[in-house]
């Protein structure tokens, strides 16, 4: 065993501190559950005190409240999560999300990895939108190494890209339905999704995580089963799409159970840094492909859209209205397809010049960006993800007070997390 | 000699019915899980049996199999009794379903109090299962379909009493003889049928109203305890009220055992039996295969929203139609 | 596509990141109203740490960096939730994977990994056999328990009769 010297918490520290003064002033130095911290054997917290004032303001139980587990094992869909509520009877007063079960140490993984092997370690965070996960790494490599794409290959990515938005919206409408009970929605939403994920396998070789993107290009090019499944698909969707939705949008069930629940205004979204979907249903119109335009976006033509209720209906109707929206950019995509190489010339183990680089994508769930520091070598020194996820999930616990159980499913699947980005 | 012919025919008639309460569930279940299916544009079970006939017969076996365990600290009687109690509720109201002429299996003068007292029994029973599971998730699952269920009987009850005001009698063959001379309730009692098929949904805790089992919410309510057949009895206990609430509703507003115009009402003798039989399951098929197409299409309704629904809209309209309805018959003589 | 200048970069010391990102927020024409991410970077032993903030504003065409200098011995800077709620987050985060401490953040507890776990593991020190002796089901198993193990050899208890 190595002689390493042993790392300190800081905050452990503290904590003796705290201890010593408790003794000293005659109480126990930690709480005994059941006596001051009477909620934490409940949720299957281990017998200690609170570390922070917010965990001591959620744990500590009034007259008449009750701890209850929305566990991990969710028969919702969103993965592994967490959530302790806090209710009186049936209300809600305050939520703990607590995090980590899925967490693979992407990042630290990622500082031992080729450039090239990176695209695969960053698929399966947000596996619903890998194509996304693998821009922005893109992008920030090519900033590293100083090549840019051929016109064809970011053609080729912004298709996928949008394909993949496509799906991930369809599959949020089913998800928002089962975790109120419809239980079609979501098939159709699969259906769809099974359509264009046999486009995609086509054009990478896989269906799900993809490890299309390179450094430099995409890995294939377009062929010719991509485009006659794109050509069957497109020719289908505008309908299928108006079909799925209307067994919900104007559901009088559906519409009492999220219009005016969840309202999340728009500075409030700002402060919390939601992005993507969420931020724009709240009135705030800033979307990464337009704010800090990359890729072939420029080229295109397509509008911000916004909503105005902030609630989780409008938060539904602008991921529709965005799918739509997709739609008519893979038109414009297409229509306007440059021929030429999909990959730029460039080495098989990358040694980009030391800096930093930051790049920022616009994912179904919101801005996803990547900043990376280079020191000279093959592996990147510093590899960071922001996940969109992760930073909305800090509106449940703001947004959730006052509603009922049953609304935090519903809230939790507008949102729309995808647990792999969130823990990493 | 005719009371033992009598005592023998009540026997037998309960003995068959007990033994139809299964294959019922069976049939129902089945009928769910493929037309769910195909609305969701899948298969469906397909594996056993031709067509995935058997699927609901299989799930009963599997029943059986599991392991059947108790949570330690909970209360051994009240638990047993508890599936006992749902499923007798179902099964002793099946008693006065008039399936066809001559083969109701008690023909009680008071046939339809009988049948709202005794299915009012269910509740009870999932009180029963919440409290006795020791498990804080199983009693607010309990308690909320205890509401739920107390809440819907009233305005069910009350659509039921207008049908009785029009049709002069609690005998559900008698109310089934005036709708063959004066034509279908449902021409009579229009929004008393909407009225008793939202709260009949809404007693049998089906989707949009089955917050009680919400199976995407916290967990599956006051049977999260239970496995194995005491389960199952849960199970093909809601099954088989979903089957005698659509019987219900055909007999009080559709007819019963009598065929639509242009086929003619009703026959005589074991043929007509078997001529009633056959409408009676086809139209109540019909009513179950309708409900499951609204579980199949709608999500759930809130539980707030849910109660005031019962007490905010379907009592008062109850109310007045019941009003309306006793007026019309002052008035009219009818 | 990417313009070569498409970040602007500005280091700070990190006591002062409160008060820069106020201006940078509410001041008018510079009004970098969106935090997009707060990221912490470890240079090694014997450096230093650096909190890395990245700034959009829609008057500004770049994205803005501010890198923060921690110090490893003493890693604290203040928080930033006063400015946005959700650098809650990120920096439960970034205590939780490289031991920095946000001065006045409500809610510092760890957030991936559990929360009596002892180590920071993104730093460029972190070993991980040395760690799972401090973690939380360390001797639980008896084969991490060296007392537990039977190390008589199978001739010594062939010798005494007792296989």
């Amino acid at each position: 065993m190595t002689a390493e010297p042993k790392v300190i918490d800081p905050l452990d520290v503290e904590r003796a501190e705290e201890a010593r003064l408790r003794t000293a002033a005659g109480l126990s130095p930690i709480g005994r559950a059941g006596g001051e911290y009477a909620g934490f054997e409940s949720v299957g917290l281990p017998d200690r005190p609170p570390q922070t004032e917010r965990e001591r303001e959620v744990y500590t139980l009034a007259e008449g409240e009750m701890l209850v587990n929305m566990g991990p094992q969710h028969p919702s869909t969103h993965g592994v999560m967490r959530l302790v509520l806090k209710v009186r009877g049936e209300v809600v007063i305050d939520i703990d999300p607590v995090l980590g079960y899925l967490h693979r140490g992407i990042e630290k993984l990622c500082e031992n990895a080729t450039y090239t092997t990176v695209m695969t370690y960053v698929d399966p965070m947000d596996y619903l939108s890998s194509m996304h996960n693998e821009h922005a790494p893109a992008i920030a490599f090519e900033k590293l190494y100083g090549v840019q794409a051929p016109k064809r290959a970011e053609y080729i990515r912004a298709l996928v890209v949008e394909l993949n938005r496509v799906f991930s919206h369809g599959l949020m409408m089913g998800f928002l339905s089962l975790d109120m009970g419809g239980l079609t929605p979501i098939l159709y939403g699969f259906i769809n999704r099974d359509e264009v994920v046999d486009m995609l396998s086509a054009i990478s070789g896989q269906r799900m995580l993809f490890n299309f993107f390179r450094v430099g290009g995409v890995n294939f090019d377009a062929n010719d089963e991509f485009f006659s499944r794109l050509g069957t698909w497109r020719s289908g969707v505008l309908k299928t799409i108006d079909m799925n939705e209307r067994i919900l949008t104007d559901n009088e069930i559906f519409r009492g159970r999220t219009i005016g629940m969840g309202v999340l205004s728009g500075k409030d979204a700002i402060s919390l840094g939601v992005s993507g979907p969420n931020l724009r249903a709240s009135g705030v119109a800033f979307d990464v492909r337009k704010a800090h335009p990359y890729s072939i976006y420029p080229e295109l033509e397509f509008e911000v859209i916004t909503q105005s209720g902030g609630d989780v209906y409008s938060r539904y109707i602008q991921r529709i209205a965005e799918l739509k929206q997709s739609i008519h950019l893979i038109d414009q995509i297409v229509d306007r397809m440059p021929h030429g190489p999909v990959q730029a010339q460039v080495p098989g183990i990358i040694r980009p010049k030391p800096g930093r680089a930051y790049a920022a994508v616009e994912s179904p769930r919101g801005l996803y960006s990547v900043y990376a520091i280079s020191d000279g070598g093959p592996n990147p020194y510093r590899f960071r993800m922001r996940d969109p996820s992760f930073i909305s999930l800090q509106a449940i616990p703001k947004l959730m007070p006052g509603h009922l159980i049953a609304d935090t499913m519903a809230v939790m699947a507008s949102f729309d997390p995808v647990m792999g980005g969130v823990d990493k | 000699m005719d009371l033992l012919l009598a005592v023998g025919r009540f026997l037998l008639a309960t003995t068959l019915l007990l033994l139809l309460t299964i294959p019922t569930a069976f049939v129902v279940i089945q009928m769910e899980l493929k037309v769910i299916a195909q609305m969701q544009l899948r298969y469906g079970p397909n594996r056993i049996g031709p067509w995935g006939m058997f699927q609901s017969t299989i799930h009963g076996f599997k029943f059986l199999a599991k392991e059947d365990h108790m949570p330690d600290q909970a209360d051994r009687a009240t638990f047993t009794l508890a599936p006992w109690m749902v499923y007798m509720a179902a099964a002793m109201s099946m008693l006065v379903i008039p399936f066809a002429p001559g083969a109701i299996a008690a023909d009680f003068n008071i046939g339809i109090v009988y049948f709202f007292a005794v299915i009012g029994l269910s509740v009870v029973g999932l009180l029963v299962a919440g409290w006795a599971s020791y498990n804080k998730y199983s009693l607010l699952g309990g308690l909320r379909s205890a509401a739920q269920m107390v809440s819907y009987e009233i305005p069910l009850t009350l659509s039921v009493v207008g049908v009785v005001v029009l049709g002069g009698t609690l005998n559900f063959r008698e109310l089934i003889g005036w709708q063959q001379a004066h034509g279908w309730m449902v021409l009579w009692q229009p929004i008393g049928l909407g009225i008793f098929y939202i709260a009949s949904l809404a007693e049998i805790n089906r989707t949009p109203f089955d917050m009680v089992e919400a199976d995407s919410e916290l967990v599956a309510g006051p049977f999260t305890e239970y496995s194995g057949m005491r389960f199952g009895f849960f199970f093909f206990a809601e099954y088989v009220a979903l089957f005698i609430m659509s019987g219900i509703m055909v007999a009080l507003f559709f007819g019963g055992w009598l065929a639509p115009w242009p086929f003619p009402a009703q026959l005589d003798g074991f043929g007509g039996t078997l001529y009633g039989l056959l409408w009676f399951f086809l139209k109540s098929y019909l009513c179950v295969f309708l409900a499951v197409w609204l579980r199949a299409t709608l999500p759930r309704v809130r539980v707030d929203q849910l109660m005031g629904m019962a007490w905010k809209v379907l009592l008062p309209l109850a109310i007045v139609n019941l009003l309306v309805t006793a007026a019309a018959v002052l008035v009219f003589k009818l | 596509m990417w313009t070569d200048e498409d970040t602007v970069e500005v280091r700070i010391d990190g006591d002062r990141n409160v008060a820069l990102l106020t201006v940078l927020r509410d001041d008018p024409d510079l009004s970098f109203w969106y935090l997009a991410d707060a990221a912490a970077v470890d240079y090694g032993l014997g450096d230093h740490f650096e909190v890395v903030y990245h700034l959009y504003s829609d008057r500004h065409p770049a994205w803005l960096r501010v890198r923060a200098n921690v110090s490893r011995n003493d890693p604290r800077i203040p928080t930033i939730t006063s400015l946005w709620e959700g650098a809650n987050f990120h920096e439960r985060e970034m205590y939780d994977m490289m031991g920095i401490v946000f001065d006045g953040n409500r809610d510092l507890r760890r957030i991936y990994m559990s929360p009596d776990y002892r180590s920071f593991p993104q730093r460029r020190d972190f070993l991980l056999p040395d760690d799972a002796a401090d973690s939380s089901a360390a001797g639980v198993n008896p084969l991490e328990r060296p007392e537990t193990w039977d190390l008589t050899r199978d001739s010594e208890r062939l010798a005494d009769g007792s296989a």
